[in-house]
């Protein structure tokens, strides 16, 4: 060390940038590992289900396979928007071991601000002559914006004066918030020409594109994904890449780790909390509001209480996750997402039409969340909690 | 003129009177310890300068500027540390993202990050060998000494320490004491909270001891080593 002081920090250096490299991928490598493992368990499930029930009914077993792409897509699409959403609730649990449960509202706010954009451009003529693409980026970001903005503003008045109370109260502030929320926008809406219902006007974004066609007998069975979907799905995948770069890879990301694991030692190092806090809820609450733009978009209306059971579905998927862990909220989503896809699609074809698929799909699939928290209460991805000293 | 001073310092958890008027100074190249039992304020003290704690009354001024307003992350700026107690590594960074969290409001890019880096592992070279472990995984006294490197990063000028030999073996003790000690000579301003009295006492220039939030005895080190009633209730001699 003496001789040479210089080669054994650059040693260091070139040590961090393959870590931040390492910690950039690899969460991103984990959930595709996640998603097409849960691919992969939850389609041999189907088939050896399929298989058993095909003595009494043989067309069975070939529409279940033959539907199983299209069920995947479905679930990967249901899986990111959770994912999106989790993430929201993920990050201000890690800071503030705080459940913001009007969460799902700034998601819906998201979708009502895409709504008013669409709005706005079609009453003046945009909507026709704007590509879908550039579409798209706008209502996003507006939705972002003000997703996002509204997070800190309620972070600001409804918890930071709450800081040092018991740990209900803030809870307890966070259903009003909601709310609040909620009413807040149903009056706008409905003294706008948005109306309850509001529709969210789109460009055409052309026709479902054909993956494939399975043949089926004497009909065909068409592997179908939209071109929404595949937006979805894309938007999805590029804020999670950059929210990782930033948690992982810069200097405000190590604060935010910093704080959410000790915040009074990380306020000893400089770390300025409030702000921190504040650009969390940002953070959160602006992929909530791309979640509810994406959301509107592929459903076609939003109106002021839609986010209440995404909320509720992301916030599980979240805690299947492992909360307050940011790999594990997105992996939590993508599971709850195809478990979800696959049990409203696959439940009532092998219950011989008894159960809808559709209705009983969030009962399936708490169940098995309540299973698989009885066996890892900490989460897919969860660190078991260690008493702090 | 005193480096750092607090006069008449009177903090409160809730309502639970913890500081009863404390007053002390430290000069410019001391160590200067905080002795006392368990609860007599001590590590209070130390959150009170370091701005974890805003007393309600009363005074600390370092370099003659007025402090007791300012919240912790503006304090540190003005060249205050902490180690704290229990020395709260952050358990899932690595170690040298905890020294760079010590760093954060340097550009780690520069020469002088650099050098700070260097001089850490030459005061800890077991740090270096954990570089890229995560801080919850190392031992008692590696953590310790992180505490110590990663406060050193912020570029002090007084140092607090708060019980750094707390669950530590003896050989380690010493270890860190030598260390303390090697760093005040090479200039830094130390202020040690210790409930391992003796050790503390026979590195420090002087010393303060505490009892229910107020200071009782305020000496030289080497007066208060023999001080029988130090003696008997702190240093455990007979």
């Amino acid at each position: 060390m003496a001789g040479e002081p210089n080669a054994s920090v650059r040693n260091v250096g070139q040590q961090r940038t393959v870590e931040i490299i390492r910690m950039v991928l690899l969460p991103l490598v984990q959930l595709a590992l996640f998603i097409v493992g849960s691919a992969v368990v939850l389609g041999l499930i189907i088939v050896v289900v399929a298989f058993l029930l095909s003595r009494s009914d043989p067309m069975l077993f070939q529409t279940a396979l033959a539907i199983l792409p299209q069920v995947m897509i479905d679930g990967v699409v249901r899986g990111f928007l959770f994912a999106t959403i989790a993430l929201g609730y993920t990050m201000v649990y890690g800071v503030l071991e705080f459940i913001n449960f009007a969460h799902g509202e700034i998601f819906m706010v998201g979708g009502f601000v895409g709504a008013g954009v669409g709005y706005l451009m079609q009453q003046i003529g945009l909507l026709t002559i704007l590509p879908p693409l550039l579409f798209v980026l706008i209502t996003v970001l507006a939705g972002m914006t003000v997703s996002g903005l509204l997070a800190m503003t309620t972070e600001r008045i409804a918890y930071r004066p709450l800081r040092g109370a018991p740990r209900l109260v803030p809870l307890i502030s966070a259903i009003g918030m909601s709310l609040v929320l909620q009413d807040l926008v149903r009056l706008i809406a409905t003294s706008t020409p948005l109306g309850f219902n509001a529709r969210f006007e789109t460009p055409d974004f052309g026709q479902a594109i054909k993956l494939a066609e399975i043949p089926l007998g004497e009909r065909s069975m068409p592997v179908m994904i939209s071109p929404k979907a595949i937006i979805f799905i894309t938007v999805a995948v590029l804020m999670l890449i950059a929210l990782n770069y930033l948690v992982n890879a810069t200097r405000l990301g190590k604060a935010i780790r910093a704080t959410a694991q000790d915040m009074s030692t990380a306020s000893l190092m400089g770390v300025n909390v409030n702000q921190i806090i504040a650009l969390t809820f940002l953070i959160g609450g602006a992929l909530g509001g791309a979640a509810g733009v994406l959301f509107g978009l592929n459903i076609g209306t939003v109106n002021p209480y839609m986010g209440f059971i995404p909320g509720i579905k992301a916030f599980t998927a979240a805690v299947l996750g492992g909360i307050g862990n940011i790999t594990g909220a997105m992996v939590g989503g993508i599971v709850l997402g195809f478990l979800e896809a696959f049990v409203s699609s696959y439940l009532s074809m092998f219950t011989g039409g008894k159960f809808s698929g559709a209705s009983y799909a969030d009962i399936a699939a708490f169940s098995i969340l309540i299973l698989i928290l009885i066996f890892r209460p900490s989460g897919l991805l969860g660190e078991a909690v260690t008493q702090k000293v | 003129m005193a480096l750092l001073e607090l006069q008449n310092i009177h903090t409160y958890y809730g309502k639970i009177h913890a500081l009863k008027g404390v007053s002390l100074t430290v000069n410019q190249g001391e160590i200067v310890t905080l002795i006392g039992a368990n609860g007599a304020g001590k590590s209070t003290t130390l959150r009170t300068i370091s701005g974890l704690l805003t007393p309600r009354t009363g005074e600390v001024r370092f370099k003659d500027q007025r402090i007791d307003k300012q919240p912790a992350h503006e304090i540190v700026k003005l060249g205050i540390a902490q180690s704290p107690e229990g020395r709260r590594i952050f358990p899932r960074l690595t170690v040298l993202e905890n020294l760079e969290m010590g760093a954060y409001l340097h550009d780690t890019r520069s020469q002088s990050y650099w050098d700070d880096l260097e001089r850490v592992f030459g005061l800890f070279p077991r740090l270096r060998e954990r570089v890229a472990q995560k801080g919850g995984t190392l031992s008692g006294g590696e953590q310790q000494m992180l505490a110590i490197g990663r406060a050193l990063m912020t570029r002090p000028q007084v140092l607090l320490l708060d019980e750094p030999s707390m669950g530590l073996a003896p050989v380690l003790v010493e270890q860190i004491f030598a260390i303390i000690q090697m760093i005040n000579t090479q200039g830094m301003t130390v202020l040690l909270v210790e409930q391992n009295a003796l050790q503390a006492l026979n590195i420090a220039h002087r010393g303060y001891v505490l009892q229910s939030g107020e200071v009782v005895l305020a000496d030289s080190a080497k007066a208060l080593r023999e001080n029988e009633a130090v003696q008997e209730k702190y240093l455990g001699l007979e």
